[in-house]
């Protein structure tokens, strides 16, 4: 049984209506159509009380505007990240993919500011010895990878090869991973971060809680219940067809986990 | 009024997934100074509206996403957003919302405005607390370029410890010696660890000139032991240790490849691209300030390494850094064509350089090609959005479709740019119309036959008045487009040694060309005389230009004779106009014009007895019955109102234009590059306003609806569709 109806008798029959029909409301516009769908129907790995909890946020915006429930959403989202329990399977490697521009910024924001004082040109240096193999002093390995909970993949035949085999180009995995369909990213530098998870990195199954407002999410059909699955996206053109990948969200990992050999950038 | 009411305009139109980039930055731009304001709060408030205007995928930082984003307008279009994240973190400040100031200091490292400087440099100086002066400095540090160095040589590091870093980056830029120097004062071996970078910046500068190299010795020799520790280590990990003979580039780039630094002089040309590629970078934001000079000097310094057999790879390699280079740092056109390219073709003409004179024409194509699939072509959805926006074809789309005769078309498909265009235009047009039939066949220009088969239409040109056709008699070969762009170009030397030292007559003439014109149309007995000096280099009479017969005029032998004329071979070149603009705007700059313009379209139209070239649809024998009149008069409106399409485009100045030429470069440009062996036809623009002009002034597109004419019917001379008999070529252009 999805969660959604799990927590039927949590509400009373007339708050249960009101949700329905706010609900139904958010569906009528595009991004509403793909969370509803995911909150009433899909999702089955968040546990009951965080999903009571989203849906008294959502009861709680009845009558205001739908830009307003987003936010809300939006906001009580971020106050159960990484509860759909452990994946169950224990891959070696699992790769997480960024554009190079937005790691740019990544890099030069106050996460890691001690040691690139949000300088472009000292972030280039670094970006230029991650991306050739170079070795990390202690510092930079003590590094996160990511600010927020990173979407991880890997590889379903052979867990210990590298994650993004599968991938032709650039585009092929943004389309595979659902990273966002603009073509703003096309012909841009993709970075595959590839890493070796272990015992510190718990990888957890992905819930709507996590994905937030975005609409290139989708939780997995039952019976599969191991792991998340990517919702990918087709664009103009293409010349290899997306591939569904297994997905998992972990807290951020530091940066000695790194797989340095498989960790690489592709246009 | 809703002040938020800008954030719809990010919204795609329904059934659309998301804007292109061409709008999403459109919509950016146009926003005012409020908007700004607001929407800059939402990022810096990580605010969900604001999500739906970055998309940053999932799990990934807003703020990293929107600064990519913005980071990608241009420098007039940056003004606004500096103001407006002025203003917002001057309320945070009030406010004390320090999560946001921190933010908005960080966004203010894209900002290289005087105004946005001036605010940083007086938040650096302020009482503010340490954690702000810090952030504001280290967002100066991202323009220390335009920051005087007596700004950070008065910052009390001693006392403010927290500013250090910022003034080790900043003065690595002009001085790293000093800026080293400087690093010295950290407090503690930690500390000072925590410098790597910075001082990284600075041993790097100082690894470039042997100057630097004795000075860097000195720093580390007079360095404490913990500065001392950090150099060594930084030293180490470039892999070039001052000693007394530092390790040229090709040295440290043969080790850190593992190979025995005896080869390096082997390898020596290999790091050629990336050394102009760093040194562009290095440059990046001044190449506008940066004398020419300077360019040309480490461009031919660079390219004598290149061995002669390969220039051509390493053209192409250069051309496809440039235009990386070009995207990463918002290069404009103009900017890479008034300042790099000739010092590009400067240099590669320079006596001790061996890549020869194609060298900087095979970068640029490739720079072209690379820059506009990446940045100009548009999707199938999009193009068509664009076409619609200029004009509505589906009826005449749909007409084809309704009366089409098979489920497969051919077409034949020269390299020429309006066969290309129509081609592109045709194939959107029809798929939206529901058919997917059509098969582009490569073709030379004016035949139906390839080397396998014969396909079943394609242009050809007639060279004839109006009223009659040789092709099909009378009215039933409708035009498309007229085209009027031939062109002679001479040499600028070869006509200076005329006007010199040649013949009285020949000195006359060629110092009559040399002389700008005037304005006013030629006489035709000046236009006679030019024609006189050029008609034996060019291998025909030029009143007879354009009835040529096929050996002196083919067009297969065009593509060599522009880079015979253009690699110094031969001092004349008659052809057409895309190769015209090719001359023009890219070969001859101001200060270096190359060539010279000896006859024009108009010049050449009057020796002719202003006969033009029509060129219309041939149809093979099959398709020329009785039965398929509705398709062929279908696919001719169809073709018109491609034409009517291209008109509108050339004059409308909107932005859905502005994509539309810019994709059209992209066909071009990738067709011209998809040759064999890497041959082109030269047959595409260097950018979109060089389109513009071609379409505009050189073709003068048939938009006259049909009335009750049988395009390509039978009452053609059975002789032409013969497989030896082609039509015959009067356009010798590319």
């Amino acid at each position: 049984m999805a969660t959604f109806d799990d927590t039927a008798g949590r509400f009373s029959s007339a708050d249960w209506k009101d949700i329905g029909d706010i609900l139904e409301q958010w569906s009528l516009c595009g991004l509403g159509r793909e969370i509803v769908r995911n909150i009433r129907v899909l999702e089955s790995f968040l546990p009951v009380d965080c999903m009571e909890a989203l849906l008294k946020t959502v009861l709680a915006c009845r009558g205001t505007p739908a830009k307003d429930l987003e936010t809300a959403y939006q906001t009580e989202c971020r106050n159960y990240v990484r509860r759909g329990g452990p994946v169950k399977v224990h891959p070696v490697l699992v790769g997480c993919a960024i554009e190079l521009e937005a790691l740019r910024w990544r890099l030069r924001g106050d996460t890691y500011k001690a040691l690139f004082y949000n300088n472009e040109h000292i972030v280039d240096l670094f970006i230029d010895k991650l991306l050739t193999g170079r070795p990390l002093t202690a510092a930079e390995m003590a590094l996160p990878l990511s600010v927020y909970s990173a979407w991880a993949t890997w590889d379903l035949d052979d867990s210990a090869a590298d994650p993004f085999r599968f991938g032709k180009e650039a585009d092929h995995i943004r389309a595979s991973l659902g990273l966002n369909p603009e073509n703003w990213w096309s012909g841009k530098r993709l970075v595959l971060l590839v890493y070796a998870p272990g015992g510190t990195v718990i990888l957890f199954r992905p819930t709507i809680a996590d994905a937030e407002l975005h609409a290139y999410f989708e939780p997995p059909t039952p019976p599969e219940d191991k792991y998340g699955l990517t919702k990918v996206w087709h664009f103009p053109a293409e010349t290899h067809a997306p591939i569904p990948r297994p997905e998992s969200v972990h807290a951020p990992a530091p940066m000695s986990t790194l797989e340095r050999t498989l960790t690489r950038d592709i246009r | 009024m809703n002040p938020q009411a800008y954030l719809s305009r990010f919204v795609p139109t329904e059934g659309v997934i998301a804007l292109s980039e061409i709008e999403f930055l459109g919509t950016l731009a146009s926003l005012n100074e409020a908007e700004w304001c607001d929407l800059l709060r939402l990022v810096l408030t990580d605010s969900p509206p604001a999500y739906g205007v970055f998309r940053p995928p999932r799990g990934e930082q807003l703020l990293s996403y929107a600064a990519a984003l913005i980071d990608r307008l241009g420098s007039n279009d940056r003004r606004l957003p500096a103001r407006a994240l002025e203003r917002v973190t001057n309320l945070a400040l009030q406010k004390e919302e320090m999560s946001v100031v921190y933010n908005a200091l960080l966004l203010a490292g894209l900002f290289g405005d005087p105004s946005t400087l001036s605010f940083l440099r007086s938040l650096v100086l302020s009482d503010a607390p340490s954690d702000v002066r810090e952030r504001a400095a280290n967002a100066l540090t991202n323009h220390a370029d335009a920051v005087p160095p007596h700004f950070w040589r008065q910052l009390d590091v001693r006392s403010n410890p927290f500013l250090l870093p910022a003034v080790v980056i900043a003065l690595s830029e002009y001085a790293p010696a000093e800026a080293i120097a400087v690093a010295g004062s950290a407090a503690n071996e930690a500390a000072a660890a925590m410098l790597q970078y910075p001082i990284q910046l600075a041993v790097d500068k100082l690894l470039v000139t042997h100057d630097g190299r004795v000075e860097l010795v000195e720093a580390m020799r007079e360095a404490s032991e913990p500065l001392g520790k950090v150099l060594r280590f930084v030293v180490d990990s470039v892999g070039g240790i001052p000693l007394q003979t530092p390790l040229t580039p090709a040295e440290q780039y043969v080790k850190r490849m593992g190979l025995p630094l005896e080869s390096a002089a082997d390898y020596e040309f290999d790091i050629v691209v990336p050394n102009i590629a760093h040194y562009l970078r290095a440059i990046n934001g001044s190449i506008r300030e940066k004398a020419s000079t300077d360019i040309e000097e480490k461009l031919s310094f660079e390219l004598a390494k290149v061995p002669s057999d390969q220039a051509l790879p390493t053209a192409i390699r250069l051309g496809k850094e440039i235009s990386a280079i070009k995207i990463e740092h918002k290069l404009g056109d103009r900017d890479i064509e008034k300042h790099l390219w000739p010092a590009l073709v400067n240099s590669s003409e320079h006596s001790h350089v061996h890549v020869g004179d194609l060298f900087p024409f095979h970068c640029m194509r490739l720079e072209v090609c690379s820059y506009a699939s990446a940045k100009l072509k548009l999707t199938d959805e999009k193009l068509f959005q664009c076409i619609y926006g200029l004009r509505d074809l589906s009826p005449e789309a749909k007409k084809v479709k309704e009366t089409v005769p098979r489920d497969k078309l051919f077409v034949a498909t020269s390299l020429f740019h309006e066969d290309q265009i129509f081609a592109a235009l045709l194939k959107v047009l029809l798929a939206r119309a529901g058919y997917y039939g059509l098969e582009f066949v490569p073709a030379d220009w004016g035949t139906l036959f390839t080397l396998t088969r014969e396909v079943d239409f394609g242009f050809v040109s007639e060279f004839n008045d109006e009223s009659v056709s040789h092709l099909f008699a009378g009215d039933s070969f409708p035009s498309i487009y007229r085209f009027l762009g031939y062109y002679v170009f001479a040499r600028r030397a070869w006509l200076e040694s005329l006007a010199s030292s040649g013949k009285t007559k020949d000195r006359k003439i060629a110092q009559s060309i040399l002389k700008p014109r005037t304005g006013k149309p030629a006489s035709r007995a000046a236009i006679d005389d030019r024609a006189w000096l050029v008609k034996n280099k060019v291998g025909l009479d030029l009143n007879d230009v354009a009835e040529a017969p096929g050996g002196a005029f083919a067009e297969k032998t065009v593509a060599k004779e522009f880079e015979r004329f253009i690699s110094g071979q031969s001092d004349v070149f008659l052809g057409g106009a895309v190769q015209a603009r090719l001359i023009q705007r890219w070969w001859c700059s101001e200060e270096v014009p190359r060539a010279i313009e000896v006859l024009n379209p108009a010049d050449i139209r009057t020796l002719s007895g202003n006969k033009v070239t029509r060129n219309g649809l041939l149809f093979k024998d099959e398709l020329r019955k009785k039965k398929y009149r509705p398709f062929r008069l279908a696919l001719t409106r169809l073709y018109k109102g491609i034409a009517s399409l291209l008109t509108a485009a050339v004059k409308a100045q909107e932005p859905q234009a502005e994509s539309f030429l810019g994709h059209l470069t992209a066909i071009l440009a990738e067709a011209d590059s998809q040759g064999d062996d890497n041959r082109t036809k030269w047959a595409f623009v260097s950018d979109p306003d060089d389109l513009r002009v071609l379409l505009g002034h050189d073709n003068l597109f048939d938009t006259k609806d049909l009335k009750d004419v049988d395009p390509g019917s039978t009452a053609g001379r059975p002789s032409r569709r013969s497989k030896l008999a082609v039509v015959p070529k009067p356009r010798a252009r590319a």
